[in-house]
């Protein structure tokens, strides 16, 4: 499967029009058939096809078994998902958006919340979708330690402090089928590094999901005169389906600011986090040379980050849009 | 914008044709779908609550086996009783008391500690559970006095109802013993030793305690 790079498409498309054109005669320059051909970028992501989660209506806790043969336990959720992954395996970060659809099973019914007011067997579901940003997590592909890494990332509630999320829409109970609702820009996964064989993630090219909710731990039925318990049975449950879809993240801009004595470039004029950034002033007045000075765009988006760091015009993009400004002398 | 709908048709049929692999190079827009099975958790709840029990007044403090294997000395003595919360979840539990004079009784169920003395043919009969890791009442540590706060007065054709006594946690949650699962009980109080109308054999009382046990989400645990 291929992604055209359409930069590529672009500069492999000028220079076949520039060979030609100095092969060609003038006037033969009509009716030019220039095949291209496009590279590649190869985009991989890790997605599970299946999962379980639990109507877990009194909280209770549920065991993961890593692979030291430790456990961590999952406490407290009504709806409790196994862990689960996604991963970019690929060498440009990518924005994660999704769509959620939940058919009810047995006696439940899915609403957007569960009020004082229903008392049955009413479940509010939500994916929610963390994006993680840790060190540690830059391993290998292959690195046989990172799922229980993941494991207790996914127990911590940390994790989920806001996360990216989707609500299930609300279908009644006997539903057989049901529109899904859907999200764009739930999470950024960071690129992996590619090479050659070797993948390695990056600090934040993996993020945790699952399904989260609520529910009432003790269902009745009737009117509130007549109320009868109508406990959880095991015939309850329900089929969800999350469809993720994954599309290059935008470049972040690096706006070139007001600058006196002279005009400077970024090349490129965009990127990703972690792209290496290229300056180039060019003074009015001959002979003068430029220090450049990079500042976040948004003063807010660099709080508590280290400033970035011009070294011989050079430096690598954060993870916020910049600003370049220069002082000629 | 020619090229981006020249790209997305060539990257729609790229998907078309491809398989969905869990990782594996990909045609953004690309599009994984997840199928989540959820089911239903339904914990067991299991309370084991005896059935029937006797209670002794004792006026003269005679020694009385009430089948602790031990003589016990009280005024007013209960066999063994003990509810214990075998479930996996733990449980609120709440009570109902009530209490009847048998019939033909001609005693008098007192509000307040007799303390012993006195003529009239009264008892003081009260309602005390504890909270123990094990169900022998040998081995638990009784309130060495009545407690308004904490205990129940036993009342003559009257139904008192108390909430929330207290949270029994399971006694093995997920297989490992944990403490507090067991809750012994017993009526105790005491009576007017010498009364004027003397303590016959057709003195007594009925009372029948209703546990009601909820169970808990594990964060109220």
């Amino acid at each position: 499967m291929k992604f055209m790079n359409m930069k590529r498409f672009a500069s492999m498309a000028m220079a076949g029009a520039l060979t030609l054109s100095l092969a060609t005669p003038a006037f033969a320059a009509n009716n030019i058939v220039i095949t291209g051909t496009y590279a590649d970028i190869e985009i991989a992501v890790e997605v599970p096809t299946t999962g379980t989660a639990q109507i877990n209506p009194y909280g209770l806790p549920v065991s993961i078994d890593k692979s030291d043969k430790t456990t961590v336990d999952l406490v407290g959720n009504q709806i409790t998902t196994q862990p689960m992954s996604i991963k970019n395996q690929s060498a440009i970060p990518l924005e994660v958006g999704a769509s959620l659809a939940v058919v009810p099973k047995g006696d439940v019914s899915i609403v957007a919340s569960v009020g004082s007011s229903q008392k049955g067997k009413e479940i509010a579901v939500d994916l929610e979708v963390a994006a993680l940003n840790d060190s540690a997590l830059a391993v290998a592909t292959t690195d046989r330690t990172l799922e229980d890494k993941l494991i207790d990332k996914f127990a911590a509630d940390a994790t989920w402090a806001s996360p990216g999320s989707v609500s299930a829409p609300v279908a009644a109970k006997g539903a057989t089928t049901v529109a899904p609702a859907s999200g764009d820009g739930l999470a950024e996964l960071g690129a992996a590094t590619v090479d050659g064989r070797t993948t390695t993630y990056g600090p934040k090219s993996i993020a945790l999901f699952r399904l989260s909710g609520d529910l009432n731990e003790a269902p009745v039925t009737g009117s509130a005169s007549t109320a009868t318990p109508d406990p959880w049975k095991e015939a309850d449950g329900f089929e969800a389906t999350v469809a993720f879809t994954f599309k290059p993240a935008a470049r972040m801009a690096i706006t070139i600011g007001s600058i006196t004595g002279g005009t400077v470039t970024a090349n490129p004029s965009s990127a990703w986090e972690g792209t290496e950034i290229t300056l180039t002033a060019t003074p009015t007045t001959a002979g003068q040379t430029a220090t450049f000075s990079v500042a976040a765009t948004t003063a807010a988006d660099a709080t508590g980050k280290p400033a970035v760091v011009v070294t011989d015009g050079k430096f690598t993009m954060p993870d916020y849009p910049v600003t370049v400004t220069a002082t000629f002398s | 914008m020619k090229q981006r709908r020249l790209l997305c048709a060539v990257l729609a049929l790229v998907l078309l044709l491809s398989a969905q692999p869990t990782a594996a190079a990909l045609t953004p827009p690309y599009s994984q779908a997840v199928e989540i099975t959820g089911d239903a958790r339904i914990p067991t709840i299991s309370v084991t609550v005896p059935t029937s029990g006797e209670v002794y007044i004792n006026p003269l403090e005679l020694p009385v086996d009430i089948g602790t294997g031990r003589r016990d000395y009280g005024q007013i003595l209960s066999t063994p009783a003990c509810i214990a919360n075998e479930s996996e979840v733990a449980m609120q539990v709440d009570l109902t008391l009530t209490a009847s004079l048998k019939e033909g009784s001609t005693m008098r169920l007192a509000t307040s500690p007799t303390g012993g003395g006195g003529t009239e043919k009264q008892a003081f009969i009260y309602f005390e559970i504890q909270q123990a890791d094990t169900d022998r009442v040998n081995r638990v540590k009784w309130d060495s006095a009545y407690d308004e706060s904490k205990h129940i007065v036993i009342q003559d054709g009257m139904s008192v109802t108390k909430t929330n006594v207290m949270k029994l946690p399971p006694i093995t949650p997920r297989g490992r013993v944990a403490p507090g699962g067991y809750a012994p009980f017993r009526l105790t109080g005491d009576a007017v030793a010498n009364p004027t109308d003397e303590w016959t054999e057709k003195d007594g009382i009925n009372v029948t305690v209703a546990f009601t046990f909820t169970p808990l989400h594990y964060r109220d645990w």
